[in-house]
């Protein structure tokens, strides 16, 4: 009976708080959200899932969790790896590839290998990690969205931007969303690099709050990513009605012309002409821009198509399946039931709502000027939820004249809000790390 | 929510993040309203050779001109 006892305190029903529950129950919803209203399966059903796992209650000396990303210590010489704080504030050692590449192996040794030449006679102690940490590793070092980005780039069509250049500027009017809940945040007692991880949110691309995230507010990474993709998975509800109240009738109905045909030499120069240009401005932009590029580059030369095919097919997927898996992993109650992710998601709401509200405006301003107006709808597209946010201003387009089919039109604004969100990432972390 | 809590740095640093943005995509636009031109002139300095039209195959021909043929013969033969 004692033994059953024992056995009983290891369990997850001994030790489960109503956190967890809370966040079991969170990541059912959105399983169910995935599976009934189809908002962004691909991205919700990974992360309900890991939301699921990384809420099981396990005892403290089992390395299950994201934190345990595995520990090696050098000892009697060189200290090669480097200290964190986990989430409960007791120290933990982080893995320096660097080690690893000299022991070769990460295991229980308590004795340095003979054959490590470059240890010599050091003795090396290693402590393995989790194989949730082991893949949470991609997450945190910002591995994974830049695949992500590579595998975007290399299903993107940039013609429609080509073919009308000054859509372009509707998505840099939506990066508005990113720098003014930058200032939000600020004013909510969030620090510098905290409120930059947070304003991002407002860039709608998932991959990038990721990497930035990663990059200035490791500890709000969970609640970062998940408010962002629960955002984008959210762009058939939050936009609809901000573009209808900022757009009048008239304005919803009018048509554009339809695009022009753009030559296969103009999609070959453009990715790397544009990366020259966002990278040379904003060099914190360099990983994100340049395989976005890399990847449209292989599309576009016509040599490339086994790479294209796989960076747009199987290594998105794979990608996306460790990302959503592990972000949602990383959402144990205790870490992620705070204060501040109520205010990230609150945060998090106002960025998408400006961002789309700042499009829709500077289209509407733009019309001022042009003789060819523009649908103020397609501004809405300037944030860079691809291709949600084209297809819900084809659906509120159409609503008004069944007639007028903005996607194309909007998937111009739609990319280069993806370059915008990049450029204000790269932007934010290179002046909030100096 | 405390204003005050914005210093002008973080002022100074939305307003140049923003201008940055759109510089950057402003440069994006203009190279792309310049690029067909430039290509054009490209194209004039270094024309490119024309495509050979690959010379049509006889089975080809053939085949088509016995289906014009029939179809004719079809046609014809009903009214």
């Amino acid at each position: 009976m004692e033994n059953f006892r024992d056995f009983f305190q290891t369990t997850g029903f001994a030790t489960i708080s109503l956190g967890n529950v809370a966040m079991i129950v969170i990541g059912i919803t959105f399983i169910t959200l995935a599976i009934r209203k189809h908002y962004e399966p691909l991205l919700l059903v990974p992360i309900g899932m890991g939301i699921i796992v990384g809420n099981i209650p396990f005892s403290k000396d089992m390395q299950l969790g994201v934190d345990n990303q595995g520990a090696i210590l050098v000892e009697d010489g060189q200290v090669l790896t480097e200290t964190i704080k986990n989430s409960e504030g007791s120290e933990s050692w982080m893995l320096n590839p660097l080690v690893s590449l000299f022991t070769g192996s990460v295991g229980d040794a308590e004795e340095g290998d003979d054959d490590a030449s470059a240890m010599e006679s050091e003795r090396v102690r290693s402590r393995s990690g989790s194989v949730l940490g082991y893949l949470y590793f991609g997450v945190s070092h910002g591995i994974f969205p830049p695949l992500i980005f590579l595998g975007i780039g290399a299903m993107t069509d940039f013609s429609t931007m080509l073919s009308n250049p000054r859509l372009v500027l509707l998505g840099a009017a939506a990066q508005i969303g990113v720098f003014l809940t930058f200032l939000g945040a600020l004013s909510l007692d969030f620090t510098a690099a905290q409120a930059g991880a947070v304003g991002i949110i407002g860039g709608a691309d998932g991959p990038t709050a990721i990497f930035l995230s990663a990059k200035l507010a490791p500890d709000l990474l969970g609640a970062i990513a998940i408010a962002a993709y629960s955002y984008m998975a959210l762009v058939p509800v939050i936009q609809p009605p901000i573009m209808k109240l900022l757009t009048t009738q008239s304005e919803r109905k009018i048509r554009m012309k339809p695009p022009r045909e753009v030559s296969r030499a103009e999609r070959i120069v453009f990715p790397i002409a544009a990366f020259l240009i966002c990278t040379l401005l904003a060099p914190g932009a360099l990983v994100l821009i340049g395989m976005l590029f890399f990847g449209n580059l292989l599309k576009e030369c016509g040599v490339t198509d086994r790479l294209a095919q796989s960076a747009r097919t199987s290594m998105i997927d794979i990608v996306t399946i460790l990302l959503g898996f592990s972000v949602g992993a990383s959402t144990a109650a205790r870490n992620f039931l705070q204060p501040e992710s109520l205010l990230i998601f609150g945060l998090g709401a106002t960025a998408f709502a400006v961002a789309t509200g700042g499009g829709v405006l500077f289209a509407k301003g733009m019309n001022l000027f042009l003789k060819e107006k523009i649908n103020p709808l397609v501004g809405a597209a300037g944030v860079s939820a691809v291709p949600d946010s084209a297809r819900v201003v084809e659906m509120v387009g159409l609503e008004e004249d069944p007639e007028n089919h903005l996607l194309m039109h909007a998937m111009a604004p739609n990319v280069a809000g993806v370059l915008g969100s990049a450029v204000a990432a790269g932007i934010l972390w290179s002046a909030l790390t100096n | 929510m405390d204003l005050n809590r914005i210093a002008a740095d973080h002022l100074h640093l939305a307003v140049t993040g923003m201008t940055v943005v759109f510089a950057a995509l402003t440069l994006i636009a203009v190279f792309i309203y310049s690029l067909p031109r430039v290509l054009a002139v490209i194209d004039g300095m270094f024309p490119t050779a024309p495509a050979e039209q690959p010379a049509a195959n006889d089975e080809d021909e053939r085949a088509a001109a016995i289906g014009f043929a029939l179809h004719h013969h079809r046609t014809q033969s009903t009214r």
